[in-house]
């Protein structure tokens, strides 16, 4: 064969290889860099090259076996296979093959072998060694066949995964229970099985220099913002990442501004989640191996819509609502307000909760706002405690806990009640929309400085500050605060109320849609 | 070059910033008004004395009552809520902060509930007191004021089984005038509107403290003070005061005590009133006509005769009301504007808003010549409910 | 220079009318008004007339350039060097006006809270909450503005429905006692305070395309002026007399609001005060910043907006130690004549200018 018809192959089957999954579509893979070295006909060189590159991997199996007159060597990653399929499948018609007497060339019967014996849908050809390793690395089982240049790969991936579960960040009580797992295809089949619709698409790159993790775009083509597409595929591939072992680590690569206290990505452990946001328009990125998906644009909204939300009646689900955008405004500003009303301005409070502050306040030798930011350090602490522990130590540590925050303080005349019940009810409302947990204990902590500095004027323009950073964030050209700010009446639908379904169902507003967006629609 | 620059000079920056930052977290830019160095007042007295204002704080005490927070385990305190602070200044404000000599604490005033004023004090200008309230930011207008027949100093250690009762009795006194309309509820509120009128003069609760016969003291609310040209003028009783509220509207319940003319009294509960004061006459006999009209409820008969309670009973007791309350309303004009020369009613203010014609000739000398007002008294009533039963027991 | 942005009427009509409501009874007490307060109601009709008038030459003259502030439009029309004059005036004013709220806000802030707070701390610390919004750009500071509107108004309807059962509509009665003299001086008052024209001007190119500035504009003054009338009812009938010589009625008014156990709401109305501050100081200095920017200092916008904020800082502590030469020259006569001179003088000779220069290139033209 000539070198162009070769590189024209080669082309092909690079692209087949980058496109594994999705439906067509042809943009370069990032990260791996294009050069191949191609097998060589001689099994024997292939066989040192494979096996020199393996050196030391214990986890390398690879056996020897004649098939149609030839050496032939299958090779896989202990593990990564299904054996039984393996014997089935392969290895038992590869013992069988006769191909016909009037094939002698090796590449006939070569081609003979590859359409006519297996008995996989999954089987894909490889021409360089770059390839052969990639195949064997996700799970496939590779043949080389002596005086053939190519390698057949069979998808037999059996390896060992946590079984579909509930997801633990996320639970409902009117969804589906099932979970985002580790490995990458069965995430895929959790959402196709959701949109069973060829427009939803996937594409497949490869992040990450050491690891060549592979990550999966999904989106569905003719709802998605096509510019909105175009941004998320230029910084995948300008994301230079050594190991990639967790979504959250290219998570700030998505956002414009990486000290941002929002994240303007949202996560989430659901697939019913995931392909929800798909249908607003959404672009959505599955990490190989982390169960935790990415979704762009991401609004402050969201955080408050949760998939029981439209499961429930609709006056049940704007309670709801109501009470999480509540428990959110509690949570951040409850210890600051009670630090600045407690500290500068007690003519706020009717005289009988006056005199319950003046009486805790005679028997500690404290400031509120030292109180405050103790307790609150007490509680991360106790938290982080709880996180780390295996379940038996964790009955001793929530004891330890009640007892340093609750009553003995009390008692000994650390802390004042009032300030206790500050600290449980803050904990507990900032548990109620765990996605804002973090933005929200940096806020509490500033808010209670703030107040303890300059009373209700330092929350107030703590405040001032927190809502024009929100309203200066953008999440991918649309403003992260719509559609509160830029206001859309008909978009409030499903803000701090949910409508009915019926009326829900009427109009789609995607994502892009929204007011103040400058998302460029003229492009696709 | 100029990039490195540039970044050392942000780091500077940020440097500096973070230094001053700092300490300003930790020592704060206002000034701390925490509850462990402020005493809240909860009552104040005010009196003359030799150099200057005397005056009596009644402080709470949070030492005192059980409730978590405090190192005691929740035992009976004998202590009383509040604690008593005098002390002396030659003006108000100075008395405040010579407090401190005693206390060791500033004092709070948001959470006062009474203001009392001594007799002695109000004779000269109130005004003098009333400035200090008006002017500070921590008093509010919706608080209480009285005034002591006697000294304020009194009624703040007024002792009961030994313990100091604490000013919120007085407001709590005072709030609920509604069950029987002999006292009023005076804000600070009213007083400053009154006093913006500038023609208007104002009324104020009186605490009396009287001894029974056994020699115990009792506290409590009798009548009001009327005021003129800000100067003390004289007392109402409590039914005159009962007279000012009709005319004011403000009489919205308590009893009525009719005498029937075959024998027995009749108690009636009064549930709502209203009145209108219209200008009649000219200028140069301003007179005024006071419209009363209000509800009534019969709750208690008491009488040897047996009365059946029928439309003429009704209509008989509908007049014996109707010549009580104009007794009441009249009485009390006669005291507040012809012996005090008082406008207590707004008298002035309704001819301002509704003749002002005649009030551009008589306006200027509105205080001295309001006494020569005519005042008729119109009463109109209805009886709604006689109870359960129509027979007298 | 930041993308050209876009926000919409809506917006810029909420955030011109909480920046109109802001200070706008301060000025009262100066009136000595007394027993005879219910005459400044009227003042509030004619005011919205009076804004309609005021409004002609400017509005006339952005719909003669579409898509520019006044100070493009003189450039074009007379050229660079007296446009940058005009841009100079113009942006003094917003300063001014920036700092006579800033000094507002800190003697109403240590007269009304806390007494003995430096009250040149309390401007700097808001100052630079400001600064911060001024350098994030018009469509977050509209943003915010829309969001502060809504609280504003939230604060308004509890003040307003829990004062309702002190009305007294008895102290409306006898209007005009000593003829029109009460009259004329609150709308002298009204006239000075109303400089939102000058600001409508000067965001109309942030309009998005298609919105009608006149509608707009009279949208804003539809809305201001029967808020305002309310905020003046109440002051009259909850307070009388007394409201007369109360520095801050607003503030008096949130003292009496009560809503069952809790008494006392000035301080959820001093948030709302606050908020509005900040919003109403952040928009004067971006509005000031963007008249110069077009002067050829568009690179400079940071150390713009940091010497205009010092300046205010410097400006505004003056005012509040000398708060009754604010309040009498806001009241004064003199004052109005400067405000003339801006809002409708310039740009009427501008305007001017503009015709005859068409119709001098019209003539030619036709030659």
């Amino acid at each position: 064969m000539s070198d162009s018809s070769t590189k024209g192959i080669i082309k092909y089957f690079k692209s087949k290889f980058a496109a594994i999954g999705s439906s067509g579509n042809n943009k370069p893979e990032a990260g791996c860099t294009p050069e191949y070295t191609m097998l060589k006909k001689s099994l024997i060189s292939n066989m040192t090259y494979i096996n020199g590159k393996f050196d030391g991997c214990s986890d390398f199996v690879s056996k020897e076996l004649i098939t149609c007159g030839r050496k032939a060597v299958i090779m896989e990653i202990d593990n990564m296979i299904d054996k039984l399929q393996l014997t089935q499948g392969v290895l038992a018609p590869l013992a069988d093959a006769k191909p016909p007497v009037s094939l002698t060339d090796d590449d006939a019967v070569f081609n003979w072998l590859r359409d006519n014996t297996f008995t996989f849908v999954d089987q894909k050809e490889a021409f360089s060694y770059e390839e052969t390793i990639g195949f064997l690395m996700a799970g496939f089982a590779v043949l080389l066949i002596e005086g053939i240049d190519k390698a057949i790969a069979f998808g037999l991936q059996g390896f060992k995964f946590r079984g579909i579960d509930e997801p633990n960040t996320d639970k409902s009580l009117r969804g589906s229970r099932e979970g985002f797992v580790e490995p990458l295809r069965l995430n895929m089949m959790l959402v196709r099985r959701r949109v069973k619709n060829p427009n939803l698409k996937f594409e497949i790159y490869n992040l990450g220099s050491e690891s060549r993790t592979d990550v999966c775009v999904a989106y569905i083509k003719g709802t998605v913002a096509e510019s909105v597409l175009n941004e998320v595929r230029h910084r995948l591939r300008t994301i230079d990442l050594d190991t990639l072992l967790a979504s959250g680590y290219i998570q700030a690569f998505f956002q414009d501004d990486p000290f941002s206290i929002f994240s303007t990505v949202g996560t989430t452990e659901r697939p019913d989640a995931f392909c929800g946001k798909l249908s607003e328009g959404r672009v959505g990125i599955i990490v190989d191996n982390t169960p935790i998906t990415l979704t762009m644009p991401f609004l402050f909204v969201e955080n408050f819509q949760n998939m029981d939300d439209y499961a429930v009646g609709p006056y049940y689900a704007t309670f709801t609502r109501i009470l999480k955008y509540l428990s959110f405004f509690t949570s951040v500003l409850i210890p600051g307000l009670y630090v600045a009303i407690g500290s500068f301005h007690q003519a706020l409070l009717p005289s009988q909760l006056l005199y319950a502050l003046a009486q805790s306040e005679e028997a500690t030798p404290f400031t509120l706002v030292f109180e405050a930011l103790f307790m609150q350090v007490i509680y991360e602490m106790v938290r982080e405690a709880g996180l780390r522990l295996p379940k038996q130590i964790g009955f001793a540590i929530n004891i330890v806990g009640a007892l340093i925050i609750g009553q003995a303080a009390v008692s000994a005349g650390l802390i004042g009640a009032p300030m206790v019940i500050v600290v449980a009810i803050t904990a507990t409302t900032s548990l109620i929309t765990p996605t804002l947990y973090e933005p929200g204990v940096v806020m509490r902590f500033m808010f209670i400085v703030l107040a303890g500095m300059a009373g209700i004027l330092g929350l107030t323009l703590g405040v001032a500050f927190c809502v024009y950073y929100l309203c200066s964030l953008k999440s991918y050209e649309v403003p992260y605060t719509a559609p509160i700010s830029p206001f859309n009446g008909y978009a409030w639908r499903d803000v701090v109320i949910r409508l009915p379904w019926k009326i829900l169902a009427k109009r789609k507003i995607a994502a892009q849609d929204l007011p103040g967006s400058n998302v460029d629609k003229t492009i696709g | 070059m100029q990039k490195t620059s540039k970044k050392t000079a942000k780091k500077i920056i940020a440097l500096i910033a973070c230094m001053l930052i700092l300490p300003i977290v930790l020592t704060g830019c206002m000034p701390y008004e925490e509850l462990k160095s402020e005493s809240i007042v909860e009552g104040m007295g005010i009196d003359y004395g030799d150099n200057g204002y005397n005056i009596t704080f009644q402080i709470y005490n949070p030492k005192s009552g059980g409730g978590g927070g405090g190192g005691d385990n929740g035992k009976n305190s004998t202590s009383s809520t509040v604690t008593i602070l005098q002390c002396s200044g030659a003006s108000l404000f100075d008395a405040v902060r010579n407090a401190t000599l005693q206390n060791g604490r500033k004092l709070y005033f948001s959470n006062t509930r009474a203001y009392v004023v001594g007799e002695e004090v109000c004779k000269e200008n109130f005004n003098k007191v009333l400035d200090f309230m008006e002017r500070n930011q921590q008093i509010r207008p919706s608080d209480h004021i009285y005034i002591a027949k006697g000294k304020a100093a009194d009624v703040m250690l007024y002792q009961k089984d030994g313990e100091i009762v604490p000013a919120v009795n007085l407001q709590l006194m005072s709030e609920n005038n509604v069950q029987t309309s002999k006292v009023e509820e005076v804000q600070l509120f009213d007083i400053f509107k009154n006093t913006a009128t500038g023609c208007t003069d104002s009324t104020i609760s009186a605490i009396a403290i009287k001894e029974e016969n056994n020699g115990e003291k009792t506290l409590e609310m009798d009548g009001s003070a009327v005021l003129h040209n800000n100067h003390f003028a004289g007392y109402l009783d409590d039914k005159e005061t009962r007279g000012c509220l009709w005319i004011k509207s403000k009489a919205q319940g308590g009893v009525l005590i009719l005498n029937l003319p075959e024998g027995g009294t009749a108690s009636m509960e009064i549930i709502k009133s209203s009145s209108k004061v219209s200008f009649s006459g000219d200028e140069k006999t301003p007179a005024v006509t006071v419209d009363i009209s209000f509800h009534t409820n019969l709750v208690e008969l008491q009488s040897q005769e047996n009365y059946t309670i029928d439309g003429s009973f009704l209509s008989n007791l509908k007049k014996i009301q109707e010549d009580t309350v104009k007794a009441e309303a009249q009485a009390a004009i006669d005291k507040a504007l012809k012996d005090y020369d008082s406008d207590v009613f707004g008298f002035g203010v309704k001819i301002f808003q509704n003749r002002p014609d005649i009030w551009h000739k008589i306006g200027s000398e509105w205080n001295q010549n309001a006494k020569n007002t005519k005042v008729e008294i119109k009463v109109d009533s209805i009886i709604s409910h006689i109870g359960l039963t129509n027979q007298t027991a | 220079m930041e993308k050209k942005s876009y926000i919409s009427t809506a917006q810029i009509v909420l955030v011109l009318f909480i920046t109109r409501l802001l200070f706008s009874s301060t000025y009262m007490s100066v009136l000595k008004t007394g027993n005879y307060i219910q005459d400044t109601l009227f003042s509030i009709p004619i005011i919205f007339i009076v804004n309609f008038i005021t409004a002609i030459p400017l509005l006339m003259l952005l719909k003669r350039h579409p898509g520019h502030n006044p100070v493009e439009c003189t450039m074009k029309i007379a050229g660079k060097g007296v446009g940058s004059i005009v841009a100079v005036f113009y942006y003094l004013f917003f300063l001014l006006n920036a700092a006579v709220v800033t000094g507002n806000y800190e003697n109403y802030f240590s007269a009304t809270m806390i007494p003995d707070v430096n009250s040149f701390l309390v401007g700097f610390i808001v100052l630079i909450v400001c600064l911060y919004g001024v350098l994030k750009g018009i469509e977050t500071i509209a943003r915010f503005g829309s969001i502060v509107a809504i609280i504003y108004m939230i604060t308004l309807i509890i003040i307003f429905i829990s004062l309702e059962p002190m009305m007294d509509l008895d102290t409306l009665k006898p209007v005009f006692y000593t003829g029109t003299s009460y009259l004329m001086s609150s709308s002298i008052m009204n006239y000075n305070l109303s400089i939102q024209i000058l600001a409508f001007a000067f965001l109309a190119p942030y309009m998005r395309q298609g919105g009608s500035l006149g509608k707009a504009y009279a949208g804003w003054n539809l809305l201001t002026s029967i808020i305002l009338f309310m905020l003046m009812f109440y002051i009259v009938t909850v307070t009388g007399s007394f409201g007369a010589e109360q520095m801050y009625p607003l503030q008096t008014l949130a003292t009496l609001t009560k809503i069952s156990s809790f008494e006392r709401l000035d301080a959820i109305h001093m948030v709302s005060w606050i908020l509005n501050t900040i919003i109403t100081i952040t928009l004067y200095i971006y509005l000031a910043i963007s008249c110069l920017l077009k002067t050829g200092l568009n690179k400079h916008r940071r150390v713009l907006a940091l010497v205009s904020g010092v300046a205010v800082f410097f400006v505004a502590t003056f005012l509040s130690r000398n708060f009754n030469f604010l309040q009498v020259v806001i009241d004064s006569g003199e004052f109005s004549i400067a405000i003339t001179f801006f809002i409708i003088i310039i740009p009427l000779i501008v305007l001017m200018a503009d015709v005859i220069k068409g119709r001098v290139m019209q003539d030619a033209k036709n030659e």
